[in-house]
């Protein structure tokens, strides 16, 4: 309960912050108008056979997720951190997981919009294809946001300050954009540049939306990868928290 | 004393991660990719249209990445900082303590050139590293181009840093304006293969005038008085606004 009204007002909090607005609700728009247009046909061996406004949308209701969990989240903590408002927290015992459960709902719900937003643009612009398996996408939608959600709390947990946090959320993001299937298509980029590209996060959420999205199932392999991310970052942040509370 | 300020805003402005990630890492790390995607083969597009101007990728992107650098100082740094000068009240102890205006605006000015220097010089002696690109043709020419684009890009920042309410808001506009001349201006995908309508938004942004201005210096087609003439144009007014600005504030 106290999860849920915390939820309701971090989302308002967050909505109010240009730069989020910005990279969740702008870019991946832009993003679509643009791809889209440029890209109309399928061709073999690029954007895994699939038409690219097709491939593209899947690709970037992972990128809301994306902006999300690794710009808007974590410097939306250290701002907390930094100006005392964590402690305060915790002055009021409300517990570090409610928390972290508040803010995993407000990345739903807020990448729920951007995604809404990237559908209907992709939809009603471009004439992309719905998801094969509306079940499939959902549930990778989910997992994504919730491995998003953890390394936004990892990101904004572990970096000194929220400005800190804000530039290498940026060059993150770009570099997850450009390389982790939402830039050019995976085929046409030098084998080192797919090779970092498979390292980043967003590369796997990508996958596992896409493959129930063009109707190539569903990736038990990306699962597994995405919910390593996930538990990962969720063992890093109890560790951070730990070394934090020593001091 | 435009000197001195020029270097303490130098080190305040290189303190600020945002500036080091859009003027010195960001461009950077897109030009490498850019080029490694489309190499520097002469091609052309799936119906034999012209892309790249008919040059080479990665020689096309030389100049067009100098000109993003500087772009990324005007459009976000300068305003980010001006707007946050206004809420904090700096601007007016400089006021108070006589500091005058053309001091303030030269130091930026000092500023935004040096490090947007420091930027292409990067950006160019990468790819040389890497890609191999050809040299600029006319680097005289070059570099009147990007003082011209320099000038043009830190006038529209003033601008913007007057003109927006807050320094948070001034940033968040600044970087989706960087974004969207990002993806239309010609530093992204070739605008040739753009359609009509996102070409057309493009020819709007002064992005791809500076890019083309450069680039007609680097490549060997001279010196383009119109793309010149639009830059002005931009400073002109864009000075204008702010002086305007400053004005209705101070009354």
């Amino acid at each position: 309960m106290i999860a849920l009204r915390l939820a309701w007002l971090e989302s308002k909090l967050l909505i109010r912050e240009p730069v989020t607005l910005v990279f969740t609700l702008v870019f991946p728009v832009i993003n679509v108008l643009v791809m889209g247009g440029m890209f109309a046909e399928a061709e073999e061996g690029y954007y895994r056979d699939a038409v690219p406004i097709d491939y593209y949308t899947g690709a970037y209701v992972g990128l809301v997720i994306a902006a999300l969990g690794i710009i808007a989240l974590p410097t939306h903590i250290a701002t907390y951190r930094e100006r005392g408002i964590s402690r305060r927290f915790d002055a009021s015992s409300i517990s570090k997981s409610t928390i972290l459960t508040a803010h995993t709902i407000v990345l739903l719900g807020l990448a729920a919009v951007g995604a809404i937003l990237v559908v209907l643009i992709g939809v009603g612009v471009w004439d992309a294809g719905m998801p094969h398996s509306w079940d499939g996408v959902l549930v990778a939608f989910v997992l994504g946001a919730l491995a998003f959600s953890m390394i936004g709390a990892l990101l904004g947990q572990a970096l000194p300050s929220s400005r800190a946090t804000l530039g290498l959320g940026i060059i993150l993001w770009f570099v997850m954009l450009i390389l982790g299937g939402a830039g050019p298509p995976p085929e046409v980029l030098p084998e080192a540049m797919n090779a970092v590209g498979s390292f980043t996060p967003l590369d796997h959420v990508v996958l596992l939306i896409q493959d129930p999205w063009l109707g190539f199932g569903w990736s038990w392999a990306e699962t597994l990868v995405v919910l390593g991310f996930a538990v990962g970052s969720l063992g890093l942040v109890a560790l951070v928290h730990r070394i934090r509370s020593t001091r | 004393m435009t000197l001195r300020l020029a270097w303490l805003e130098g080190k305040l402005l290189l303190r600020e991660p945002i500036t080091l990630v859009f003027v010195l890492l960001l461009p950077l790390v897109m030009m490498v990719v850019m080029c490694g995607v489309f190499g520097n083969d002469v091609e052309t597009d799936d119906d034999g249209g012209v892309i790249f101007m008919g040059f080479g990728a990665t020689d096309y992107y030389m100049g067009a990445y100098v000109a993003v650098v500087v772009a990324a100082l005007g459009l976000i740094n300068l305003p980010t900082h001006l707007a946050n000068y206004r809420e904090r009240g700096v601007l007016r102890r400089f006021e108070a303590s006589s500091i005058p205006r053309p001091a303030i605006v030269g130091a930026h000015a000092i500023i935004t050139l040096v490090l947007s220097g420091i930027g292409a010089i990067l950006v160019f002696g990468t790819a040389k590293a890497i890609y191999n690109p050809t040299n600029p043709v006319s680097p005289g020419l070059l570099v009147a181009g990007f003082v011209l684009a320099a000038v043009t890009f830190a006038s529209f920042g003033t601008m913007l840093g007057l003109v927006m309410p807050t320094a948070r808001a001034a940033q968040g506009v600044g970087i989706m304006l960087w974004f969207l001349m990002f993806m239309l201006g010609g530093v992204g995908p070739p605008p040739e293969v753009l359609p009509d309508a996102m070409g057309a938004v493009g020819e709007a942004t002064p992005l791809l005038h500076a890019v083309r201005l450069l680039q007609g210096t680097w490549l060997g087609s001279g010196w383009d008085w119109g793309r010149a003439g639009i830059l002005v144009g931009i400073t002109v007014v864009s000075l204008g606004i702010s002086v305007l600005v400053q004005r209705l504030r101070s009354s």
